[in-house]
């Protein structure tokens, strides 16, 4: 019986302990030493005025600057660009057209030996589609993955602008470079889209850590479900039993997921913690909070917590937690379990505005 | 984290299992209507292999300069599921490929080729200008080792009740294999001089002596794969370790029951309207350069509307 347990044991360690891919790139002639990416650690990228403009222009800028908010020392430098695009004329240009898919990157890259081999990105232009119903807003009310019907521009530029970096898609991890229209640090109205642990670490691979120190940890309340294809697919993370071998019963509160907790009762909610930095952070603190609405802050009165051990930049943690009811909740009112991590603010992070977020519950 | 030694063996057992369980899940948005649109959208759909690729640009345009690269792949067809073909042997031309000189162009969207692959394609009918398969990568399917994954490798489990491709990806399957451009190609490159100028050994030779060695060094194809990362050292710790997806697939499709199923769907569409064209790379080509057009707000837009609604309301009063 000891064995059995033993065995068990062991299994549970090598399961928390199970790789995910969490990164790709292409290479040259199947060498890992040969990764196509930009010989320098900054290139300039033109916004094309003619189809971006006012708020557009604004949050496809938004998209290029989450994306230069990564802890490898690459830069894209936006600027912009009137008149005619195309590929192979030396310029890396964002514009918008009438395609397929929403969003592509146009690649430009060489790989050849000539006395040595020479290989590296040379050009890449990125392309939206017109035909989508877009939004340059960053509000909930906006965005198709809550209760709007748009896709967020932003969310599509640091797809896509991973692929600019030279990194191509990942399935098997919550990232960017997967399911991007899900893919949020959202607290209140706002949804911020983000490039990510997982492409921060891809971009690390690419380029090496910047100089200076580059700290963020942050929390969202979504999720890798599984895979499409090439591409993770994401949903909203659940609230868990006390066991942790089920889901409790769902619920839609303001338009978005929730789930039916009982006064008196542990309850699990998942989150997602991210390390977008480049270096480990041990003994996290974080605090579960209950709120009247869906901003959660310290002014919410906090109902539990704990500390995380150890939070890796290089392995996107979906986890739960336990937390306890309180009797007191009001039955059959909303309310919003929150998480703050980094809650003694102990971390100098370059983000302080992603350390918390929210799930709605409706209590019984 | 430490694993007791004895088990090393077990945990490894354990952790390939693992693995193999981990990568295999669904989509959660993933279509559900199976690949009855694809079907419904090509005017064949064929089993081949890549006999043969050419790569050639297209005619030059102010925009793009040194035209759009792009890949003239000819298979050989064993077998049309829909649609009839002239030839057993068809060539399409698909956007993006070498340029000649060791520089290549590629859509994130389009698919690569090596010779000697087999796949399942969904095929346009009629001229066609960009991508010639239907959602262009999306209507490729690899056949590898009797099993049946997309064009990026991703294992596809299912196809009749709903379209299930997911899991842990063959990265291996996705290799661009480019014919070595000639010496005269690559003195063509802007780079040529000053790296045979910063090269000790190169910089004294004649261009004879040069061509001599590029010809028995430089490979005869170059291949361009995917890399990829995955191990953790370092794994994160909460105490309650973490999550793992919750849909879990199957291994993939078997090239019997896939094909089973390709002559299902076939019998249930329409015969197609439009013949599928072979592509030739012996006639140039040009290819419009991109139109750039305005990316409409909707939200903008419905503020305008509203804006406008409400000053007709005041025009009128």
């Amino acid at each position: 019986m000891n064995g059995i347990k033993t065995f068990f044991a062991v299994v549970s360690l090598v399961l928390l302990a199970s790789p995910a891919f969490s990164a790709s790139w292409l290479e040259c002639n199947g060498d890992s030493g040969k990764k196509l990416r930009w010989s320098g650690n900054s290139t300039s990228a033109r916004i094309n005025t003619i189809s971006f403009s006012g708020s557009n222009l604004t949050a496809a800028q938004r998209g290029i600057d989450m994306t230069n908010t990564n802890p490898s020392p690459f830069n894209i430098n936006r600027t912009t660009e009137t008149g005619g695009v195309g590929s192979g004329n030396g310029q890396n240009e964002i514009y918008a057209q009438n395609i397929s898919p929403p969003g592509v990157a146009k690649m430009r890259y060489h790989c050849y030996w000539l006395f040595g081999w020479h290989y590296g990105l040379d050009e890449v232009d990125i392309v939206l589609d017109t035909s989508i119903s877009w939004t340059s807003s960053q509000a909930k009310t906006s965005n198709s993955a809550y209760t709007g019907t748009r896709s967020p521009i932003d969310a599509v530029i640091v797809h896509e602008a991973g692929h600019y970096l030279g990194l191509m898609h990942v399935n098997s991890e919550y990232n960017v470079m997967g399911d991007s229209w899900r893919h949020h640090h959202t607290n209140g109205s706002t949804a911020r889209s983000y490039f990510g642990e997982d492409a921060s670490h891809g971009a690390r691979t690419l380029y090496g850590d910047q100089s200076s120190s580059f700290r963020d940890v942050s929390v969202s309340h979504w999720r890798r479900t599984g895979s499409s294809g090439e591409y993770s697919s994401h949903g909203r993370v659940r609230v868990r039993n006390s066991a942790n071998n089920g889901t409790l019963a769902g619920i839609t509160i303001n338009g978005e997921p929730g789930f039916r907790v009982t006064r008196g009762t542990t309850v699990r909610p998942e989150f997602t913690i991210e390390n977008n930095g480049k270096q480990s952070h041990a003994n996290v603190q974080y605090g579960i909070y209950i709120s009247t609405n869906d901003t959660i802050s310290t002014s919410d009165r906090r109902i539990g917590g704990g500390v995380f051990g150890n939070i890796h930049p290089a392995n996107v943690m979906t986890t739960t937690v336990p937390v306890y009811i309180p009797t007191d909740l009001n039955a059959g009112q909303d309310y919003w379990l929150g998480i703050i991590l980094d809650e003694n603010n102990v971390i100098s992070e370059v983000s302080e505005s992603n350390n918390k977020t929210y799930t709605p519950v409706r209590v019984q | 984290m430490k694993i007791i030694p004895f088990f090393g063996l077990v945990a490894a057992f354990v952790l390939v299992s693992i693995c193999e369980q981990s990568f295999a899940h669904s989509a959660n948005d993933s279509a559900d209507t199976g690949m009855l649109p694809l079907v419904h959208d090509s005017s064949a759909i064929v089993f081949g292999k890549v006999i043969d690729i050419e790569y050639k640009n297209s005619e030059p345009s102010k925009e793009e300069p040194t035209g759009l690269p792009h890949t003239f792949v000819t298979y050989q067809i064993e077998k049309a599921f829909r649609g009839k073909l002239r030839e057993e042997r068809l060539t399409l031309r698909f956007p993006g490929g070498a340029d000649g000189a060791g520089g290549y162009y590629m859509d994130t969207n389009t698919p690569t080729f090596s010779r000697g692959e087999t796949d399942v394609l969904f095929v346009l009918g009629g001229e066609v200008e960009g991508c010639p398969l239907v959602d262009c990568v999306e209507g490729r399917f690899r056949i590898y080792e009797d099993q049946v994954y997309n064009a990026w490798g991703v294992p596809v489990v299912e196809v009749l009740k709903e379209l299930k491709i997911g899991g842990k990806p063959r990265f291996d399957l996705n290799v661009m294999e480019i014919p070595r451009p000639s010496f005269e190609q690559i003195m063509q490159r802007e780079d040529f001089k000053e790296i045979i100028e910063s090269d000790k050994s190169a910089s004294g030779m004649t261009l004879k002596e040069m061509r001599e060695v590029y010809e028995k060094e430089a490979p005869e194809f170059y291949h361009i794969s995917y890399g990829v990362e995955g191990e953790v050292a370092t794994p994160d710790e909460s105490k309650d370790g973490e999550v793992t997806p919750m849909e879990i697939f199957g291994k993939p499709l078997t090239v019997d029951a896939f094909f089973a199923a390709l002559e299902e769907l076939a019998k249930e569409a329409e015969e197609p309207r439009l013949e599928v064209l072979s592509a030739s790379s012996a006639k140039d080509f040009y290819i419009a350069p991109p139109t750039v057009e305005k990316l409409e707000d909707s939200e903008e837009k419905a503020a305008a509307y509203t804006t406008k609604a409400t000053l007709t309301v005041a025009d009128g009063k």
